[in-house]
């Protein structure tokens, strides 16, 4: 289970009114290494990962869910007060239609999110390294944005979420590190 | 506390010695055994462990030059020339009473 904490891991501030951005955020929220499929692949994979490292996913993958609010909200805000014809200038008909303002998981383009992004392939340390994967791909994706958007604010956001990847990343490699040693082996540091 | 790296300890009765390190050409055996968490709640009976491979590239960052070769015919057996990079595969079936 888990405890809900009702506030933002980090501070989302928007201050450019930029329906546009809405569109392009949306491939951290519903694309392929958005922070849904991070959040799903993890606390999907840590069933049938060993023991050692199951805490590490859960721990990550509740973060992700984090970071899934603060896209959520960083959408919401670009996109609570625009019109119809504004939603359209930005991109956003095809998402309008289908959905008035509300979210929706899918990526920039407007293709819905699938479970297909993401695997489970019970052997460990495939599983760690798409997670490696997706956590380099997710920075790549944060980076992308930040050089869409001259919005410091909401640089800001993207920059602390960039962050997070790198550090999940290691984090991921470290527990490769802990599934290559040897049974028998005593680790010291 | 215990050291979180320290092995789990494992049930020695029924694990077979292809397990225990050495089987490696470079001296370390490529699978890696782990026990699930057991519940007194549990439906059915434990497995008694479970493997995983690490392959051998997993120790290798960047292959250095002379590495001792497998013979040519072998080695087009063997999918590589290096004996330190060659990663055998123990079909699970077949391996029964044994955990996969
Ligand atoms: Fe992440």
């Amino acid at each position: 289970m888990w405890v809900y904490e009702k506030k933002l891991q980090y501070p989302v501030r928007v201050s450019k009114c930029d329906p546009r951005m809405a569109k392009l955020l949306l491939e951290q929220y519903g694309g392929a290494d958005g922070e849904l499929a991070a959040a799903l692949r993890y606390l999907n994979q840590r069933y049938s990962i060993p023991d050692k490292v199951i805490g590490l996913l859960t721990d990550i993958g509740t973060e992700e869910f984090a970071h899934l609010e603060m896209i959520a909200t960083m959408v919401y805000k670009l996109t609570k007060d625009a019109t119809p014809q504004q939603l359209d200038a930005a991109g956003l008909g095809p998402h309008y239609v289908a959905h008035d303002s509300a979210l929706f998981y899918s990526n920039a383009a407007g293709v819905p999110w699938t479970a297909a992004y993401i695997q489970a392939k019970g052997d460990p340390i495939a599983d760690l390294y798409e997670d490696i994967a997706a956590e380099e791909k997710a920075r790549a994706t944060y980076q992308w944005l930040i050089d869409m958007t001259d919005d410091v604010d909401l640089q800001d956001g993207l920059k602390f979420l960039r962050e997070r990847e790198i550090v999940h990343s290691l984090r991921f490699r470290e527990a490769v590190e802990i599934l290559k040693e040897e049974r028998e082996v005593r680790k010291v540091f | 506390m215990g050291n979180e790296f320290e092995a789990q300890s494992l049930p020695e009765e029924g694990v077979p010695p292809e397990f225990r390190a050495g089987c490696h050409p470079a001296g370390r055996s490529q699978e890696r055994i782990h026990v699930p968490y057991r519940s007194p709640c549990d439906p059915c009976p434990p497995l008694p462990f479970k493997t995983y491979v690490v392959p051998p590239n997993q120790f290798i960052v960047f292959q250095p030059p002379n590495w001792p070769q497998y013979p040519p015919e072998q080695a087009l057996r063997c999918g590589t020339l290096w004996p330190a990079l060659h990663s055998p595969y123990r079909p699970r079936r077949g391996r029964e009473g044994e955990a996969t």
